[in-house]
């Protein structure tokens, strides 16, 4: 039987789906008998799944392509590297 | 007769006298040139692969010869997708700092550019790179590199390996609760910052980016073991914190 430490230890991996079948069940087995590792790994996957989530605000300032055009303006010809192959 | 002028860096095509070609409101595709397939390869997306994909190669193509007008559609096409991947690792403060370095890269780099990957997945990695070295930078301002690598969760047990201090309650139920927590959005750049490097990239490029264990391993030259132990460690360290946060309000 797993201890409370190795099922912490094992919970990230159960999400990542990197466990093998054997250690998947006993890790699955004791999480349905212990309220506290039920709790860590339920609230393991909250965060995980909201760090996913971070990148979904896709709000992008009226004018940030005109500075960027701004800066890249200002850039020469000399700023660029040459090509590796000729095309 | 056809005019090409070459202003700074960049290269504007157009009928010369008509188009006032060096005016900051004109026209890009001004005069008779017309209009290259890149300038529609969002609509083209609904169409055939092969559309998009021609669209693709013709827009490098402008890129790589430095037109501006090229630049310009590509900025504002792929710009949002960037910001909203720099938001995700170095928050929003930062974000736009990281897209201006990233088109300063693609600006410089284009024309080793083989079209290896997709535009947009070379955009991409240049953003999480520099995302990331800007990261590794603010962590040597704002943080001593000791105590790294200690085992976060060590006294959360006793010496059998039974809960000692078991995990609390959260009040947040779902993704979008811990979302919408600014302050603890907050607490988790803070805390990003004061990771040790490997820590912080592995928990960027698999929780934040979602890339594959293998990928991983591959850009780390790390094993896959090693990649495990950092990532266990770097989100035992968030856990923490939020747990701290829950019970205190702060970070």
């Amino acid at each position: 039987m797993l201890s409370c430490r190795q099922v912490t230890e094992r919970s990230g991996a159960l999400l990542d789906g990197t466990l093998g079948f054997r250690e998947r069940w006993a890790v699955r087995i004791h999480i349905a008998m212990c309220v506290h590792c039920r709790r860590f790994s339920r609230q393991l996957r909250l965060l995980v799944e909201s760090l996913r989530r971070r990148a979904s605000d896709d709000a992008v300032p009226s004018d940030f392509v005109d500075r960027v055009m701004a800066t890249l303006d200002a850039r020469g010809p000399e700023d660029r590297e040459p090509p590796t192959q000729a095309s | 007769m056809r005019d090409t002028r070459s202003v700074r860096g960049f290269v504007r095509t157009g009928s010369g006298t008509e188009a006032g070609a060096d005016s900051p409101t004109e026209t890009d595709h001004a005069g008779s040139s017309p209009p290259l397939a890149f300038a529609s390869t969002q609509t083209s997306a609904d169409g055939s692969h092969e559309d998009a994909f021609a669209a693709e190669r013709e827009l490098v193509e402008a890129l790589k010869a430095g037109r501006h007008d090229a630049f310009r559609h590509a900025v504002s096409r792929y710009s949002p997708q960037m910001l909203a991947r720099a938001r995700s690792i170095v928050g929003s403060a930062n974000a736009e700092d990281v897209v201006q370095e990233t088109w300063l890269a693609a600006f410089r780099q284009i024309g080793r550019f083989e079209h290896r990957a997709a535009l947009g997945t070379w955009l991409q990695s240049i953003v999480s790179n520099t995302a990331i070295s800007l990261l590794r930078k603010r962590a040597r301002e704002v943080s001593p590199p000791s105590g790294h690598d200690s085992d976060p969760e060590a006294d959360w047990f006793d010496e059998s390996g039974s809960w000692a201090v078991p995990p609390h309650a959260w009040a947040v139920n779902s993704p979008e609760d811990l979302l919408m927590a600014d302050a603890l959005q907050d607490c988790i750049d803070k805390h990003l910052l004061m990771m040790s490097d490997s820590q912080r990239e592995v928990l960027v490029k698999r929780d934040i980016e979602g890339e594959d264990f293998e990928t991983i391993c591959n850009d780390m030259t790390l094993s896959a073991s090693n990649v495990r132990v950092l990532l266990h460690r770097a989100r035992m360290r968030i856990m923490r914190m939020v747990e701290h946060f829950q019970d205190t309000g702060s970070c």
